[in-house]
């Protein structure tokens, strides 16, 4: 994941990177103020509690978390070649290497989809 | 230094594009293709949703080459992908889920049928018309359907090339549904091979299909179809990645050809008998507005300011239901997702609906499998953002305890005096030129139609046994069925171009893509504009054999 969100971070322009930059401070004083470590230290119970109380009332809060949901998505998601879904562990969450591959026209056995 | 001389040149590669270079390659005539794009090799195109949405693969990015677009609310333009179909050598048809049906005889005289509503017309040639070229582009690409089976299909004069393709197992219960609602659903037609045709292999089942490139080539894309024949020919060049900058005029006002930069920067001009503009209806008008001068100061064809009018999109509806994995045991794993079943019994609206009697068509399949597009809206289709173990719980119920059936509608797209391109007055294309401007506006009778259908269609979903049956889009915009712009008729006032696609006052410049048509339709264009330019060719071929072709300028 970490490798993909390096990626995609790459292709935000200038702008908008220093709203999410800006917000992400507030998110990380946030847990500071409250709990007394870093976002990334907190549980995941009061990860989401302070995802909840950031992005409330805030519209551009609520912004970048929508970005920072979709962008995580692509990584648990998308392609592995794009540095994300590691082992295509979050194809497999969702049962799509259980017969709904999606990549399953690039494993087709010699004979089949071809005249 | 003289300059290179072809019969045609071709701007553009995909459904317009694609039917003139084969059909003039194979009469004779020398051909070249100039395509903006690159050429994407078959083994490239890959189930990446990545790829597809973020990296450019099929549209150029908003920093190189945007369009703008602005509406009734908004002040300062917006840069997007809005009409952009598709920039690569077989254009929009290559990443198209090539539903092709045909209009119906009332999609062609609409003015007359329904009267002077919105900005409608009628198109200067009736269905009867483009019934032969119909025929002709579902054996030309390979069309899998089955003909006589709705009773609301239009007259045709032969069947389907292939049989529909191998369908779901649910598929018999849809149907029985339908049919137990007075419906008469009949099998989608689809551009893609139910079996070996044109030397290309029959569908691969593989689940990804729209919006992606086809990785076994069934899918019949103006790439695999039709540019393939024609350079085979020896008569007909492709050349990817050149950007047509404007089309040139001789001192007698025919077109002259056009100029272009190449790939590696240079700017080339080359000449031709004939210029057919291809590029699809915002890129045509644009082009033909960046092409002004002295002849034509406000842009060729645009004497009585109607080129980029009448601008089109489609209208689009969709839902979507979860049948739970218990319903049937078919659900679980079954390698093909198509449910390949639409419905025409209302492609006209009971009186009251509307102000306009017009509605669409309605089509029904399983849900492909993007996993990142059907998460990310899961995420944030509700009134608050969806992370964490809530989005991860809807997840798996939508995917280990569900199988998502899709409802697409088709409908119009009511030409209006707001909805038009204009070249951006501040914004340029790495090019330097400047981009299209959209101005988009959309009629009530959009959502007033789309709500009407969706509602008929997730009825069908709940009798199905579907849960969570709800709209995904309602009376929306589709970015890449785009039409209008360049209105065909006989009146040069209240028209671009002719019946034959001819632009007005300049007899041998054609524009042959989705610019021509007058209305949108009610179902998906694709086959329409295929039909369409094969029709033109002939035309263009029977004044090639009357001697009215002009040397090259």
């Amino acid at each position: 994941m970490p490798a993909y969100l390096r990626r995609a971070s790459k292709r935000i322009p200038t702008k908008t990177l220093e709203v999410v930059q800006r917000q992400v401070e507030r998110l990380e004083q946030a847990a500071r103020n409250g709990h007394g470590a870093g976002f990334a230290r907190c549980s995941p119970e009061v990860q989401d509690g302070l995802l909840q109380t950031w992005s409330q009332g805030d519209p551009e809060a609520r912004r970048v978390l929508a970005w920072a949901i979709r962008t995580c998505l692509e990584g648990f998601l998308g392609h592995p070649r794009h540095g994300g879904n590691q082992g295509r562990l979050g194809w497999i969450y969702l049962g799509l290497e259980e017969g709904t591959d999606p990549e399953a026209c690039m494993h087709l056995p010699p004979g089949i989809g071809h005249p | 230094m003289s300059l290179e001389a072809w019969d045609a040149i071709l701007v553009g590669s995909g459904a317009g594009g694609g039917p003139l270079s084969l059909s003039l390659a194979e009469a004779g005539l020398r051909v070249l293709v100039l395509e903006k794009g690159p050429r994407i090799a078959r083994e490239d195109y890959r189930p990446d949703e990545i790829e597809v949405a973020h990296n450019g693969l099929f549209w150029p990015t908003l920093e190189e080459d945007p369009h703008t677009v602005v509406t009734r609310r908004t002040t300062e333009p917006t840069r997007t992908q809005l009409g952009w179909i598709a920039s690569c050598v077989g254009g929009g048809t290559v990443h198209m889920g090539s539903f092709l049906y045909r209009f119906l005889p009332d999609d062609f005289r609409m003015r007359s049928r329904f009267g002077p509503y919105a900005e409608l017309a009628d198109w200067p040639y009736p269905y009867e018309e483009l019934e032969p070229y119909y025929l002709r582009a579902e054996r030309e690409v390979g069309v899998a359907g089955e003909a006589g089976v709705s009773p609301f299909e239009g007259p045709r004069s032969g069947p389907y090339p292939l049989p529909p393709l191998d369908s779901h197992p649910l598929a018999e219960s849809l149907h029985q549904i339908c049919h137990d609602r007075g419906l008469h659903p009949f099998p989608t037609p689809r551009g893609i091979n139910s079996r070996p045709y044109g030397g290309r292999p029959a569908c691969a089942y593989c689940q990804v299909c729209t919006g992606y490139g086809c990785r076994v080539g069934a899918k019949g894309s103006s790439q695999e179809a039709l540019l393939p024949r024609a350079e085979a020919t020896g008569r007909c060049e492709i050349r990817a990645g050149c950007m047509v900058r404007r089309i040139t005029l001789g001192r007698d006002g025919r077109a002259r050809g056009c100029l272009y930069t190449d790939p590696e920067g240079r700017e080339i001009e080359v000449r031709a008998r004939i210029v057919c503009i291809c590029c699809s209806a915002v890129e045509s008008a644009r082009l033909l507005l960046l092409s002004s001068g002295p002849l034509f100061p406000d842009g060729i064809g645009n004497d009585y300011g109607l080129v980029g009018r009448h601008l089109q999109f489609h209208g689009v509806t969709m839902g979507e239901g979860l049948l739970p994995m218990g319903l049937d045991p078919s659900l679980a794993g079954y390698p093909n997702n198509f449910l390949g079943t639409s419905v025409l019994d209302h492609y006209l609206l009971p009186e009251g609906v509307s102000d306009l009697p017009k509605g669409g068509v309605l089509r029904f399949d399983l849900s492909e499998p993007t996993p990142v597009g059907a998460a990310q809206l899961l995420a944030s289709e509700g009134e608050d953002l969806l992370w964490g173990m809530d989005l991860k719980l809807a997840l798996r119920r939508r995917y280990r305890e569900h199988r998502a059936i899709h409802l697409e509608v088709f409908h119009d797209f009511l030409p209006n005096r707001h909805t038009r391109v204009t070249l951006d007055p501040e914004i340029v294309d790495r090019w330097g030129l400047p981009v299209a401007r959209i101005h988009l506006d959309l009629p009530s009778h959009h959502r007033v139609a789309g709500q009407w259908l969706l509602d008929r269609g997730l009825e069908v979903l709940d009798s199905l046994g579907a849960v969570d049956v709800r709209a995904t889009t309602l009376g929306g915009t589709s970015s890449y069925l785009v039409h209008g712009t360049c209105r065909a008729g006989h009146n040069p006032r209240s028209s671009v171009i002719d019946s034959d696609c001819r632009v007005h006052g300049v007899p041998n410049l054609y524009v042959v893509d989705g610019s021509f048509m007058p209305t949108s339709g009610g179902a998906a264009p694709t086959l329409t504009i295929l039909a369409n330019s094969f029709r033109t060719a002939d035309r263009i071929l029977e004044r090639g054999r009357r001697g009215e072709l002009p040397e090259p300028g």
